[in-house]
């Protein structure tokens, strides 16, 4: 059998053995936060080993799109739950950051693929979190026929040269500096995965924050 | 309802120590008490059977032996399972079943990791919810009520908005379950108006296939198939659908084509297998046959059968000596197990028959036949139609004959079955042999009936009860008569009153379902009789 074939599955088990490796790191970085009082070179760590962790996740499922070895499983969740997921992925970290994360869920239920769902908003919540300062703010509401998640952040906001291309548009994608790169174009293409009678999910992003920075949005039909 | 954690009795299994440690003083961190460890599969399973656990807790990994799946697969088919259980896998991916591909049994969630405490909690409680919504319809479907079952799916219906769609699935599917074709399809149409969720769609395809409308089905399963094409399920039904008409062929290469996407599905390789035997596309059936095996190494699935096909397939294929290699391994992982061994000993007999060697091919028949003899519980039924047919091939006519009788009398009204006997007759070209016993077999069963139904209508009620009683002691597999049973037991019930009744009827349904009368055969008669149950016994809301 040709080694292609194996990919797949040689990807799936390499990424299953570095998560758990990861897990360990996490789970000593834990250890050692506790012992030396929140360090933020610890903190810091944490921050990493999540960010790696949210990358693998991203390139797995980009490469399985590409190789039409992925479909989305959509059902019917409770958005405040999928609020409460995220949170829960990141509560840790904020705190030893000291950044604090508000939630506001107007939304009841939506069709989607909760596990990508929580996966974009993940990566998300992990870019705001490098670029506030000291507040983010995670929202949900009903927009027309969608539903809208939104992240809000008090950061500088995104440079204007990552707001004059539409970022669903992937061949405008800023592949060489941009350092979320990998992470918009990974959303934007879950957004497109949700389909309702003839619409499709998009992206976007603005500096028109509450708080003050950087503004995404993720729309689901 | 709430969720409290600190009472849960959790099972967490974990070969990396260090993990394992460090996932307990997460359940610690929760308050969570009662954690009972184990480092792989084995010990897992006996500590499943000592207790049981509210939440089941494992890796997907557990080195060597089973992995998780595996033995998710093993303690539900042994009924080891309680329905309160949550099953959570651990994994690297969130959605492995691509590369798993073991799409025969899902766990309640696979949890990704790395994950924390929070995480932790709030699936243990998203699914100890659910568990706990779904537990009276469960409790009512284990108990055979379906009455029951369905009187709490619309009572939470009407009380929950949160759980709504996942209720109606369930109600669609209870619907399925007693043949009422009409608020199944309902539900479905209800959701897709809303949706457009594969499942449903589904569901309105399978509603097409019972109802007789096969051109519909393949149609929509097909058009299903077109927009996921990773929906194994599908693949199944419309495999199912081409084998029901006849189009083995067509059945093989959807088979195929949903192997190469998930490739690590025991059940599905062996359908593959099956079928390309069928068809005569021996390359295909090895391939297939060789990966039913292997999968099955640590697999609640791995049967002797599988050997005994792969051995028949090479034979048949000309490697005599491939065929003798694989019935020793077949010798070799089933020792001490007389069904296996005949098994081995009537391929053994046509390998020996291909190389031209009738003393070797009869001895190896003579030790089978002494071999059925001398145990005590019956054996399979498509054993013993092996053991006829391989007495059609060294010409004991009469012996395969005394064989094939009351497996024909006894199965008549088994239509897959009696085709296998049918086109085991055309492929040793034994001329019309048993075609004379089925059909006389047959037109017995219709008097039989008549007879029965024309007693009941004279009011002859217990007369007719005796006739059916009399004839399923002659045949106690038939299907048609057993439910002839049920239908007077239950008219009995209606006039008499009598409460002993309603046990007994209850234990034939039982058997009903031991002896694979399908579901939908029975749904119906189940709700009148759970209509007719006793007063105290009845559950409280």
């Amino acid at each position: 059998m040709p080694t292609k074939n194996h990919f797949p599955t040689l990807l799936a088990s390499t990424i299953h053995d570095i998560k758990n490796s990861l897990s360990v790191v996490l789970q000593l970085t834990r250890i050692f936060s506790s012992k030396y009082k929140n360090d933020p070179d610890l903190t810091q760590l944490e921050f990493e080993t999540h960010r790696i962790n949210n990358s693998l996740m991203q390139l797995l499922v980009m490469y399985k799109i590409d190789h039409n070895k992925f479909q989305a499983d959509i059902d019917e969740h409770p958005v405040c739950d999928i609020l409460a997921d995220v949170r829960a992925q990141h509560i840790l970290l904020l705190e030893g950051r000291h950044i604090s994360l508000s939630i506001q869920c107007k939304a009841d239920l939506l069709f989607c693929d909760n596990t990508l769902v929580c996966n974009a908003l993940s990566t998300l919540l992990n870019n705001a979190q490098r670029y506030s300062r000291s507040s983010i703010f995670l929202s949900a509401y009903p927009d027309g026929d969608f539903t809208c998640l939104a992240i809000e952040d008090d950061g500088e906001g995104y440079p204007a040269a990552m707001l004059e291309n539409d970022p669903n548009d992937l061949n405008k994608l800023d592949w060489i500096s941009g350092n979320t790169g990998l992470g918009l174009h990974f959303v934007s293409t879950i957004a497109a995965l949700h389909e309702n009678k003839g619409r499709q999910g998009y992206i976007k992003i603005d500096n028109d924050s509450q708080l003050g920075g950087a503004r995404f949005r993720l729309f689901l039909p | 309802m709430t969720i409290n954690l600190t009472d849960k009795k959790i099972l967490l299994i974990e070969d990396n120590p260090f993990m394992r440690r460090s996932i307990c003083s997460m359940l610690y961190t929760l308050d969570i008490e009662h954690v009972v460890e184990a480092n792989n599969a084995g010990k897992a399973l006996a500590a499943i059977r000592k207790r049981s656990f509210d939440v089941i807790l494992a890796d997907y990994n557990l080195g060597d032996g089973k992995n998780s799946l595996q033995l998710l697969e093993e303690i539900r088919t042994q009924n080891l399972l309680p329905f309160k259980t949550v099953f959570i896998i651990i994994s690297g991916e969130q959605t492995p079943q691509m590369v798993l591909g073991a799409m025969d049994v899902k766990p309640d969630e696979y949890l990704a990791k790395p994950f924390n405490a929070h995480q932790l909690s709030i699936r243990l409680k998203r699914n100890l919810l659910l568990k706990q919504l779904f537990y009276p319809i469960n409790q009512a479907i284990s108990d055979n009520n379906f009455a029951q079952a369905i009187h709490h799916c619309d009572r939470l219906l009407s009380q929950n908005k949160q759980h709504h769609l996942i209720l109606l699935r369930k109600r669609a599917e209870l619907a399925l379950a007693i043949d009422d074709l009409k608020k199944a399809e309902e539900i479905y149409l209800q959701i897709l108006q809303r949706r457009e969720l594969p499942w449903a769609r589904l569901g309105l395809g399978i509603i097409a296939f019972r109802a007789g409308r096969t051109e519909q089905a393949i149609d929509i399963f097909n058009k299903i198939l077109q927009k996921t094409p990773l929906f194994m399920e599908c693949y199944d039904w419309l495999s199912q659908i081409y084998q029901h008409i006849g189009q083995t062929e067509k059945a093989e290469h959807i088979l195929l084509k949903a192997v190469e996407l998930s490739p690590n599905a025991i059940l599905r390789q062996k359908k593959l297998g099956t079928t390309a035997y069928q068809n005569q596309h021996l390359e295909h059936a090895e391939n297939a046959f060789k990966q039913v095996i292997k999968l099955g190494k640590n697999s609640i699935h791995k049967n002797s059968e599988d050997f005994a096909a792969l051995a028949k397939t090479h034979n048949d294929n000309n490697k005599t000596h491939e065929a003798l290699n694989v019935l020793n391994a077949l010798r070799n992982e089933f020792r001490h197990d007389s069904e296996a061994e005949i098994r081995a000993l009537l391929v053994e007999s046509e390998v020996h028959l291909h190389r031209k060697a009738p003393k070797q091919a009869d001895d190896s028949l003579n030790k089978a036949l002494d071999l059925s003899q001398s145990i005590e519980k019956s054996l399979p039924k498509k054993l013993l139609l092996e053991l006829s047919k391989t007495c059609f091939l060294h010409k004991k006519e009469s012996l395969g004959m005394e064989i094939l009788r009351p497996l024909i009398k006894n199965h008549i009204d088994d239509e897959s079955f009696i085709a296998e006997i049918q086109h085991m007759q055309k492929q040793l070209d034994l001329k019309g042999f048993s075609d004379n016993l089925i059909k006389q077999t047959k037109k017995e069963l219709i008097d039989l009936n008549n007879r029965g139904v024309a007693l009941f209508d004279q009011g002859k009620i217990e007369e007719a009860l005796n006739l059916f009683e009399d004839a399923f002691e002659r045949m106690p597999h038939n299907h048609t008569i057993l439910l002839n049973i049920i239908k007077i037991q239950l008219f009995k019930l209606k006039t008499e009153n009598n409460q002993q009744n309603y046990q007994k009827i209850q234990t034939q349904l039982r058997l009903a379902q031991e002896l694979g009368i399908p579901q939908q055969k029975i749904g119906q008669l189940q709700i009148e009789i759970n209509r007719l149950q006793p007063k105290h016994e009845k559950y409280a809301d």
